[in-house]
């Protein structure tokens, strides 16, 4: 169970840039506008302006290029149907000779094929820049600060942060306990990836069944501590340090809207 | 002299841990693969069933939703990692899935008391083919305007829904033969939550 050790901070990378620490509410703004700018570009030459921008922003934050790159593996499934998609299902002028059956590959299809992956790629770097530089606890806070409004139309923002935020907490904890459970199973010699596959079923529920009675045992643990700490009484709980948007808030926010606005006038047709 | 009522919360503590740690078990069960040859299944689906089932129609949806706003957020808890580019994937219309599914399986067998395994198989399909609505929609709408390639809702449902349709089969009886006894045992009833 390698994927214990990204539990905890996500994809968070910790460095004293400037991007680091802007307030992360102007980054997820930042990278809505991003996205659909990408989105609504039709124009190779504005995706490579978009790139080199994203270089920039990799370079200023100090992130290294190969973690940034990495964020891109998880979406490789994404990228070969995107790919043969649009290769192979585009009418137009063929590029080679040689048809596969009804299949061909088209210079409309090949253009296709790189303008939509690199949207696609695009918006994922740019949104894996984003996981990079902003801790989860940081982002929450923002969520709870613009879903303000919301709680006006009962939609209860404040239960909903507190319990990602447990949830966040709980990842690693029960990750933790379905490994001990398995090495448990495992030392009283029921495997339950080996063996006639019927059986392996039923040795199976010797898996889930302790993690689903051992969540119980965690959230009356859980719920006497909150109650302890004063969950749900007196007024509104608020942070200790208040959000505010400082003078280089403003400046990035003003910068990222002039880049995709004068990006949208001039690759949009 | 003023008095402070105590504000009333949405969720009292009980619920709140609850609902956090059935959105870890989901985000946990997609890492345990179930052990069956030649079919990637993980224990995913089958946490949202349980949590449909266990928590019933008010926490269910709300502890999915938790999850996924989680994964959203950048820890690696979906299929294919996690981040905010995960919206962009052909599949993330199952994700917003879990929500109705929990919510109806939750609602169905919140109804039946004692749960009987008949009544089950019908509350666990009506679940998985609310999973599959915003799924398949998602799909079409992502083959769509995404990958700007015109695709038919038909073959959207073919690919969508009939492909992976059997190792969820697989799935609902594994939960039908728990279910019932899970039910009986762990369900968190209204006198549950007040002690």
């Amino acid at each position: 169970m390698t994927f214990l050790r990204d539990l905890t901070l996500g994809h968070y990378y910790p460095t004293s840039s400037s991007i680091h620490s802007l307030d992360p509410r102007i980054k997820l703004f930042g990278l809505l506008l991003s996205a659909v700018t990408l989105f609504a570009l039709d124009r190779i030459w504005g995706l490579v302006l978009f790139f080199f921008a994203s270089l920039w922003i990799t370079y200023r934050a100090q992130l290294p290029l190969v973690m940034v790159l990495r964020g891109l593996r998880p979406f490789t499934s994404l990228f070969l149907l995107t790919a043969v998609l649009q290769l192979f299902f585009t009418a137009g002028k063929p590029l080679v000779p040689v048809r596969l059956g009804p299949l061909s590959i088209t210079h409309e299809g090949l253009y296709y094929a790189v303008l939509i992956g690199g949207k696609l790629c695009l918006v994922i770097l740019l949104s894996s820049i984003f996981t990079l530089t902003t801790s989860p606890l940081e982002l929450l806070r923002a969520m709870e600060k613009l879903g303000k409004p919301l709680t006006r139309i009962r939609i209860p923002v404040a239960d909903l942060c507190l319990a990602m935020l447990l949830c966040i907490r709980f990842l690693p904890i029960l990750g933790h306990e379905a490994e001990r459970i398995l090495e448990a199973q495992k030392a009283r010699g029921i495997d339950p990836y080996s063996g006639a596959w019927r059986n392996r079923l039923q040795k199976f529920h010797g898996i889930f069944l302790p993690l689903i009675y051992n969540v119980f045992g965690r959230a009356e643990e859980l719920a006497t501590a909150l109650a302890i700490r004063g969950y749900g009484q007196g007024e509104e709980k608020r942070m200790l340090d208040d959000m505010r948007l400082t003078i280089s808030d403003c400046i990035w926010l003003a910068a990222v809207t002039f880049w995709c606005v004068t990006l949208l006038w001039l690759f949009q047709t | 002299m003023k008095t402070e009522e105590a504000k009333e919360r949405w969720l009292s503590a009980r619920e709140l841990s609850l609902v956090a740690l059935f959105a870890a078990l989901t985000g946990i069960g997609g890492f345990i693969r179930v052990p069956i040859p030649y079919v990637p299944l993980t224990l995913q689906t089958l946490m949202v069933m349980f949590s449909g089932l266990i928590l019933g129609s008010r926490l269910a949806p709300f502890s999915q939703l938790v999850y996924i706003l989680v994964g959203l957020m950048g820890l690696p808890i979906f299929a294919h990692g996690g981040g905010p580019g995960y919206v962009l994937q052909p599949t993330f219309g199952y994700l917003l899935g879990f929500i109705l599914g929990a919510y109806v399986i939750g609602w169905l067998t919140g109804r039946r008391e004692p749960l009987s395994r008949a009544f089950l198989f019908i509350a666990l399909v009506a679940g998985v083919l609310a999973i599959y609505l915003p799924g398949v929609t998602v799909l079409y709408l992502n083959l769509n305007f995404v990958q700007e390639k015109a695709v038919t809702l038909n073959t959207a449902i073919k690919l969508g829904f009939l492909l992976p349709l059997p190792g969820d089969l697989l799935k609902m009886a594994v939960v039908l033969y728990f279910g019932p006894l899970l039910h009986q045992r762990l369900r968190v009833t209204q006198a549950d939550l007040v002690r």
